[in-house]
């Protein structure tokens, strides 16, 4: 049965109507018009979907719609809502870590994720942090460099 | 994958529910099995029972001396990122660290790892070496304590039947001078299943030398996670040396049941058996050891 839901994305209430069976990533993506989060495989397995619940990294396919109801949900669209890209995403190109794009939006929002908590991340750190997300292009090598560039360039900022 | 939903906000309410589906309905934990089993129709509901909003089923607390309890849909991250667990159950972190990806783990509960009654499941070994027992709630409203050892009945089968409910999860503080360790063996270092995993939980005597309690459990080498009865036998009241160790190893293998399947073949994990005995009780060994420097300090 269709119900009406009100989210919390990216500091806005959204109202959409959803069956709960949909995952929190077909409503971000089809109702609300929020296509930076990626569907890849749709079972946990690629990471590319990748949104924050309550300032946690999840994989919103596995989310039920009715679950992300009254937590803060933020997706990769809120990183440069004011067109200024994050560090992170800044350094994903700059450091050629970006080929076809289609894991980018997920391992960012991972990368992020990291950086909220651990501002000073080894580059074993990112690695795990970033070990959901799949890439099939870059070897991870250049985008452990982007994140580790973008987490000195957060530390300036703040120093 | 239509299904009913519902969101009860007490335990009396779900196991109402439950009950009145009379076993067509199920209860969703983290869902990160079930969701996934719903989609490719491997597993067909006419109902979700939504546990998540019923407050005794969340948190975790640890008081020194007083053991573990973790409530059935504490996600695992918090778990594996609590120092407070991972100082004095290493082999728990351990097993959760390596559980689907860091994503899925801030959604799955540890509550639904037990219930899904995978022989694969990571966090079963551990609290079958620890010794943890299981609240239960039975279809008839009645609290039951089952050791997690018995919890399970086969693949995908539990002591819960259809409409019981796992409340909490309780590993009672170990001995002095006691160590655990988790391995397990995939082919890929993040996302994958278990191919056959151990743990293990030793205790040593005073001296810190000869072993006066051992407990072995075997992952994803039965239908359900088992304890290596014969191998803990073998090492009572022994030293841990290399040769003791390696035959505590051979009589696992000899008692385990694998099967052959896509992962691998039943002689392969036999044989994993025999390897990742070893490194646990040797793990264990020298975190017992560790501890028991601490404690005489």
């Amino acid at each position: 049965m269709r119900q009406r839901y009100a989210l919390r994305v990216n500091g806005e209430t959204r109202e959409t109507e959803a069956e709960p069976h949909e995952s929190l990533l077909d409503v971000l993506r089809e109702n609300l018009r929020l296509t930076g989060s990626k569907k890849g495989c749709n079972e946990a397995e690629c990471g590319s979907c990748t949104v924050l619940l309550n300032g946690r990294p999840v994989v919103s396919c596995l989310v039920l719609v009715p679950d992300a109801v009254g937590r803060d949900i933020v997706t990769i669209e809120a990183l440069a809502g004011d067109g200024t890209p994050h560090p992170v995403q800044r350094q994903m190109v700059e450091q050629g870590g970006v080929q076809c794009g289609y894991c980018t939006p997920g391992m960012i929002m991972s990368a992020y994720a990291l950086l909220q908590e651990n501002p000073h991340p080894t580059d074993e750190e990112i690695r795990f942090a970033i070990s959901g997300n799949i890439c099939r292009c870059t070897g991870y090598g250049k985008i452990v460099k982007a994140v580790r560039a973008a987490a000195e360039e957060v530390g300036r900022a703040a120093s | 994958m239509r299904f009913d939903y519902f969101e009860p906000a007490t335990l009396e309410e779900a196991g109402e529910l439950l009950r009145e589906g009379k076993g067509a309905r199920k209860p969703l934990a983290g869902g990160t099995d079930i969701v996934i089993q719903l989609r490719r129709r491997v597993v067909r509901t006419q109902g979700l029972v939504n546990l998540k909003r019923i407050p005794e089923l969340w948190g975790w607390a640890r008081e020194p001396g007083e053991g573990l309890r973790l409530g059935a849909c504490t996600p695992m991250r918090d778990l594996e990122t609590a120092a407070a667990v991972g100082e004095r159950f290493p082999s728990i972190t351990e097993a959760l660290r390596v559980v689907g990806s860091l994503q899925l783990r801030n959604i799955a509960s540890v509550g639904g790892n037990l219930c899904n009654a995978s022989p694969s499941a990571d966090t079963a070994p551990p609290l079958v070496a620890l010794g943890a027992t299981a609240s239960v709630r039975t279809p008839e409203s009645r609290l039951e304590t089952v050791p997690v050892e018995n919890f399970f009945e086969g693949p995908g089968a539990s002591v819960l039947g259809t409409g019981g409910l796992l409340l909490a999860v309780e590993v009672p503080e170990p001995a002095p001078c006691t160590g655990d360790a988790f391995e397990r063996f995939t082919p890929r270092s993040a996302m994958d299943i278990a191919i056959a995993s151990a743990a293990a939980a030793v205790t040593l005597d005073a001296a810190g030398e000869r072993v006066a309690a051992a407990r072995i459990a075997l992952g994803a080498v039965a239908p359900t996670p088992v304890r290596a009865l014969r191998a803990e036998e073998f090492v009572l009241e022994k030293e841990l040396t290399p040769d003791v160790v390696a035959r505590a190893g051979r009589a696992a293998m000899d008692e385990c049941q694998p099967i052959d399947d896509i992962r691998g073949s039943a002689a392969y994990r036999r044989e994993l058996v025999g390897i990742l005995v070893r490194r646990v009780l040797r793990q264990a060994m020298e975190r017992a050891r560790a501890r028991s420097e601490t404690e005489t300090v």
